[in-house]
């Protein structure tokens, strides 16, 4: 075990890491979203994956993605587990983004920093970062202009 | 996709047994029930333990009941087949159909139990076993499944998945959270005739609409409802089953749907899912199909699974499932009877009787297609249209009938 290896398992002590996944939390530690890029077809894919889903190549490995992207999918939960910063009586929003690189290239995050009225499926969205029990986790929040 | 099906009629259900199903069933064990149900299904066949060559079977928030443990506790001498099947119940089910169908065994027990577990109620978790039987991680994440180690309200596995698409469902086809309502409401009439049902009460619409909301869209009429209880099935081939005594069930054709990405923020479409693709699998391997059946079981752990069934199975186009249930609503039973003739989920389904994951909707299937259901019965019924399990990786599809 290296020293990145020690560090991505104290700092999620609760994720089921393995040899695969953890260059993906090792991504987050850098405030870096990785998704898995295909080196013979291009095609990305979440979550990391040992071979290419599309043409089955172990070209792959985790790419930043941009973080640009738009909410494909969205519930308000209304209850569940205590979780710190979950606020449920007001509905905690939970959603897929559909990332800019691909159609149907998804992530599941929260998102931050947006009225409720403001919310809602087709929403653009760009990538920012949460505190989970001291680790950081990606989040999206309504997208600024694009510079 | 294979319009193959050899075993058409070749294998048959002839025996079942309950547990019967309560919100709370207190200070028992999932293996109590299971095993109640199991020895009720072999007496109902007529069988003793000896003629037990077959076990399959398990549950969903435990991870079940190993069938190794079955054998123990019911001192089945002679096994030469067993499988642990996750839920829904067509898994259980066609690999019990199959295991006949191949000589594998010649009398499958096939058993299915819910456990309310810690972390799934309140009530539960005040029980220090049942947070103690939870299946996978100590925290009550799931064990199993490549990206589905997060959980609510970080993850889209299981049910806020299904509010999420319930969502896009609304806003893709300007549906109204009445066509949702429909479903729960269909469901709740139904169980008022069965006593194993938990939930009895008349439901209004605006009693419906009123519900507390939990993952938005879904409110808490929506969701099915926890129980503990059980379910067993004895499945032997259609020949012996006519020598028992009970009135055989063959199964006329059996499917399961899985497409690629199953898990729920990743599917393309509703259009996408396994739902259809079982429905076009059905569809292909059956000989009966929607003009010809009596009875229609679509799977309703959630109001929005069922009521896409009604599209994905071809009753109606996609997006008219709310306006096909308003068209098919009998205002006097407050229920949907399609054409005036077919009733869906005569036991309350999952939204009323209880969640058991299409346990409880065979046995209703089953149950019917004998002629014993009682006040519920659908006079004559000869043919059962069954959908059991979710949109992504539990689609499944089953046509029964009265042999």
């Amino acid at each position: 075990m290296d020293s990145d290896d020690a560090e991505v398992l104290e700092r999620f002590p609760a994720v089921r890491l393995d040899h695969l996944n953890k260059r993906y939390y090792q991504g987050l530690l850098r405030h870096e979203l990785l998704a898995g890029r295909c080196r013979a077809c291009g095609t990305w894919h979440t979550p990391l994956r040992p071979i290419c889903p599309s043409c089955w190549s172990a070209e792959v490995s985790p790419v930043p993605v941009s973080g640009r992207g738009t909410v494909h999918l969205l519930t308000f939960l209304h209850q569940g587990p205590p979780a710190p910063g979950v606020d449920y009586p007001g509905g905690f929003p939970l959603a897929a983004i559909e990332l800019a690189e691909q159609s149907g290239l998804r992530v599941e995050a929260t998102v931050v920093d947006c009225p409720r009225d403001r919310l809602r499926i087709g929403l653009e969205v760009e990538l920012t970062w949460i505190d989970r029990d001291g680790a950081p986790w990606p989040a999206f929040r309504p997208a600024g202009p694009r510079v | 996709m294979t319009g193959r099906n050899p075993a058409k009629d070749k294998v048959a259900i002839a025996g079942v047994g309950l547990s019967p199903y309560a919100r709370d069933r207190g200070a028992t064990t999932e293996l109590a029930m299971a095993l109640e149900a199991a020895v009720a299904a072999i007496r109902d066949a007529g069988l003793a333990a000896a003629d037990i060559d077959g076990v399959v079977g398990g549950g969903l928030l435990t991870g079940g009941i190993d069938p190794a443990t079955v054998v123990s506790a019911l001192g089945l001498p002679a096994v030469t087949w067993w499988a642990r099947t996750a839920p829904p119940i067509m898994n259980h089910l066609v690999a019990a159909v199959n295991a006949v169908w191949t000589g594998a065994c010649e009398v499958a027990l096939v058993y299915h139990s819910v456990y309310r577990v810690g972390g799934f109620s309140r009530s539960a978790n005040a029980d220090p076993f049942r947070r103690r039987a939870t299946f996978g991680l100590p925290d009550g994440r799931a064990a199993a499944g490549d990206g589905h180690t997060d959980a609510e309200p970080w993850s889209m596995h299981g049910s806020a998945g299904y509010a999420a698409w319930a969502g896009r469902y609304l806003a893709e086809f300007g549906a109204s959270r009445e066509d949702f309502g429909r479903i729960a409401i269909n469901d709740r009439s139904n169980a008022a005739a069965n006593p194993n049902a938990v939930l009895r009460e008349p439901l209004t619409m605006a009693g419906y609409l009123a519900g507390r909301m939990v993952r938005e869209p879904l409110c808490l009429y929506d969701m099915d409802v926890p129980v503990d209880g059980a379910d067993a099935f004895i499945v032997t081939t259609a020949e012996r089953a006519r020598d028992m005594p009970a009135a055989p069930v063959l199964v006329h054709a059996a499917t399961m749907g899985m497409t690629a990405p199953p898990q729920e923020h990743l599917a393309a479409g509703l259009e996408a899912t396994g739902q259809p693709l079982a429905a076009r699998d059905l569809r292909a391997k059956s000989d009966l199909w929607l003009d010809d059946i009596d009875l229609f079981f679509p799977y309703d752990g959630f109001t929005v699974v069922a009521l896409r069934c009604f599209e994905s199975y071809g009753f109606c186009g996609p997006g008219e499932a709310g306006a096909f249930l308003a068209d098919n609503w009998d205002e006097d039973q407050n229920r949907i009877t399609i054409k005036g003739r077919v009733p869906v989920n005569t036991h309350g389904g999952s939204l009323s009787e209880g969640g058991s994951q299409g346990a409880g909707h065979l046995r209703e299937a089953v149950t019917q297609l004998r002629g014993q259901a009682g006040r519920r019965q659908v006079p004559g019924a000869q043919v059962a249209l069954l959908t059991p399990g979710g949109f992504f990786f539990n689609a499944q599809g089953l046509v029964l009938r009265a042999g």
